[in-house]
This record gives structure tokens, sequence and C-alpha cells, in this order.
């Protein structure tokens, strides 16, 4: 068995159990990629660790869950039609000055759309996002995303809120975390690097700094 | 920690499965039409599948208010994401488990929650368990009682590693400075417990 074997193998209940982060687990996953025996072990433990998810106890939340958990899942109800203006002027000179609006109002952003695009295509990216970064309610920050090869994000944290932070991670869809450990914030609050997921798997950002301080917060849904 | 990704079902968002809830619907056909944003399979879905995440998430986080928070968040994330759910890597109802049980050490985490007891953990998932028939299961349910039995049945040492990384996400490295146990040492407690489960579930397999 070669070594990297071995290594996996002892390796795979911790794999299997979730509790591997950061570069060992993107090594590990690497060589599973390409070994099928490494593979089935951590399959097979893998279902071990499902199976005992399953023996929690089984508990009835609260009357009116059910409603609850659903609510937010509702469509959203669709926005109120605005009132037409009531134009004064002639038909025709109405559909000049409606004409003239419009190109007035969309032309600097459809430049801008070409731009956006010709910008991505020249660096094979797909897309670029800002998210608000907040300590708590109040912001405190921006997060830029681009999910590109190789996806990046840059992190600006405003003067108030820069004192103490040390690490920063991202929590995915799933629940998993993944430690930035690029993190460091330079005298102008700033700190980039790239990151080993897809950003639209990202939940949040989040900056953390001393055990009792609260951490700032970039929900990559806003 | 990777949740199941979900390439085995094509993206169903969208496309309204036909689901006759009169008929006892599967996991992933609910699923499909939990996803398409179809109000009664939705509400069948949450139904099934309440008790199951609210008690793995109370049992993580030992906090009514903050478990139904994450239970509900679990369903949140599943109708987000079920377009992701690969049935080849796992059965409907596992996928759901590792989502809220992620999400339940997450608060654990971000929030400061006094850390749960492991012994407790252990002590209430070894108990039997009566909750309602739930088809599609990957266990039945005395493979299930099989497996309790083969937890209770390890050294304390070994199950304690086990519930601390399992249910509350510990890595090896964390369960030794918690517990002031050399590092290989957690690792071998983690590993032999977990080959005693396998090979415990494969000899009832093979019964």
């Amino acid at each position: 068995m070669p070594d990297r074997c071995a290594e996996i193998r002892e390796l795979a209940p911790e794999l299997a159990l979730g509790i591997v982060d950061g570069e060992e687990r993107g090594r590990a996953l690497e060589h599973l990629a390409d070994c099928p025996d490494c593979r089935r072990r951590v399959e097979e433990l893998s279902e071990v660790a499902d199976e005992l998810l399953l023996l929690a106890p089984y508990r009835e939340p609260a009357v009116g869950f059910e409603a609850r958990a659903l609510e937010p899942l509702r469509p959203a109800p669709k926005p109120r039609r605005r009132r037409r203006l009531r134009l004064a002027f002639a038909p025709a000179a109405a559909a000049a000055l409606a004409v003239a609006a419009t190109l007035l109002i969309v032309g600097p952003d459809l430049r801008l759309a070409s731009h956006y695009r010709q910008t991505l295509d020249n660096a094979n990216g797909k897309e670029f996002e800002s998210y608000r970064l907040r300590a708590g309610d109040s912001p405190a920050g921006t997060v830029f995303s681009y999910d590109g090869s190789p996806s990046w994000v840059q992190v600006t944290v405003d003067p108030a809120d820069r004192a103490g932070l040390q690490t920063a991670e991202l929590v995915l869809d799933d629940g998993s975390q993944v430690p930035l450990r690029w993190f460091k914030l330079d005298s102008g609050g700033s700190s980039g690097g790239t990151i080993p997921v897809d950003p639209h798997r990202v939940s949040v950002l989040r900056l953390l700094g001393k055990p009792d301080s609260q951490p700032l917060v970039a929900k990559f849904s806003d | 920690m990777d949740a199941p990704s979900n390439r085995g079902l094509a993206p169903i968002r969208g496309v309204a499965p036909h689901v006759h809830l009169d008929v006892d619907p599967s996991d992933e056909a609910l699923l499909a039409g939990f996803a398409t944003g179809d109000q009664r399979s939705a509400a069948a879905f949450v139904r099934r599948f309440q008790g199951r995440v609210y008690g793995l998430a109370l049992t993580i986080v030992r906090q009514p208010a903050v478990a139904e928070e994450v239970a509900q968040e679990t369903f949140a994330r599943v109708w987000r994401h079920a377009g992701n759910y690969d049935a080849r890597k796992g059965k409907v109802s596992t996928w759901l488990l590792s989502i809220a049980r992620n999400l339940a050490i997450d608060v654990t985490r971000v929030r400061r929650l006094d850390p749960v007891d492991p012994d407790v953990i252990a002590a209430e998932i070894s108990i039997e368990n009566q909750s309602p028939a739930v088809d599609d299961m990957p266990v039945q349910p005395d493979e299930r009682e099989q497996l309790r039995a083969a937890i209770t049945e390890l050294p304390d040492d070994q199950r304690r590693a086990l519930v601390m990384a399992a249910y509350m996400g510990r890595t090896a490295r964390e369960i030794s400075d918690l517990d002031d146990v050399p590092l290989g040492t957690v690792k071998t407690r983690i590993r032999t417990a977990m080959l005693k489960l396998r090979d415990e579930l494969k000899v009832g397999d093979d019964a």
C-alpha cells in the first residue's frame, strides 16, 4: 500500500466525521479523487457517521413550527404597481420624451454592463459581487467576491471595527467552515486572498476577534 | 465538512413534479416538490422530518429556542439547495441531518453557548428512541438498536471522543486540548471506535 494511502486510511475516520479542516482536508480530498480504495473506505465510515446522527432523540418542536419554518419560504408578494403618471403632453411628445428619458437613464447602465462583461472576459471570471460587512446591525465594511479561476475575496473594514480582528472564515451553505489563513488586515483595513470554494457555496464570511467580541459578518445572500 | 452535494438529481427548481401526497411519497419525491415551491409537498416534508431535525439540533445546542432556529434554517437551506442533493451519495434524511448538525455546531461556536457534556449526549443516544417509523431511513430500526448497543459497549474514553467528534464537531486537536490527552491517543480512540461500529454494522448485514 503506498504511504499516502496508509496516511489517508489513518485519517479516514476523522474525514468521515467531518472534523478535518483546511489544508489537511484539501490534500486528503485530492488523494481520494484518484484512489478508489481509499474513497471506498471513507465512504463506509461516512455511513457510520451518518447513522450516528440518526441516534439523536426524536423531539417534536413547539406547536406551530411547521408554519414558522415555511413562512420564509413562501414566495414574496408581487410589488404593487406604481400609479401611472398622467402625462399632460400630446401623445407624440410624450413618446419622444419617454425615448429620451430611457436613453438618458439606460445608456450609462448599458455601457457599464458592457464594460463589466469585458472585464470579466479579460480575467476569465464569471461574477464579481460586493456584500455589506456588519457588526450586529451596523455597517462595518465591505466584502468583495470574485467568481473565477482562482476565486477570491477582498475584505475592507471600517476604522471603528478593525481592532482585535484575528481570524476570518467562510461558512458554506452546508454549515461547514473554511478558514482563511491569509487574513491579516493591512494598515488600510484591507485583506484579501484566494478561496478554495465556489463563492456561490458561501453563506457568510465571518471575521472573529477576541472570545468576548462580536464577530463581523457578511451574508453572501444580501 | 462537506455535506453531500447534488449532482445526481437534475436541477428541479421550476419544474413542478407531480407529487401524490395521498400515497405516501418517497423522501426524494417530497424533496423535489419542496424545491419547486409546492406548498403541500413543503408542509409534508417539514412534518416528516421536523422531529428528527429538531431533536438533533436540541441534542447539540441544548436550548429549545436556539434548536428551533437551527431547525428552521435547516429547512430553508434544504429548500434553497435541493437542486444540489445527490441521491447517489446518501439518503435525503442523512443529507438533511448533516446540514442540521453543521448548523447547530456553527451556532454553538458563534454564540459561544455553554459546552455540552459529551457524556450527556452519549447517554441520550444510548437510550432507545420511540420515534415514528420513517421510510427510507438508511438504517433499519433493529440495526439502529444494534449500533446503539455497540456504542454502549465502547470503552468510555472512546465513546466520549466519538461523541465530541460526531455531535460537537470537535477536531482531534480540540479534543486533545479539552481533555488534556495526547493528540495521538485521541486519534486512536476515534479510529478504533469508528472501525468497531463499522464492523458491527457489517456483521449485522451479513447475519
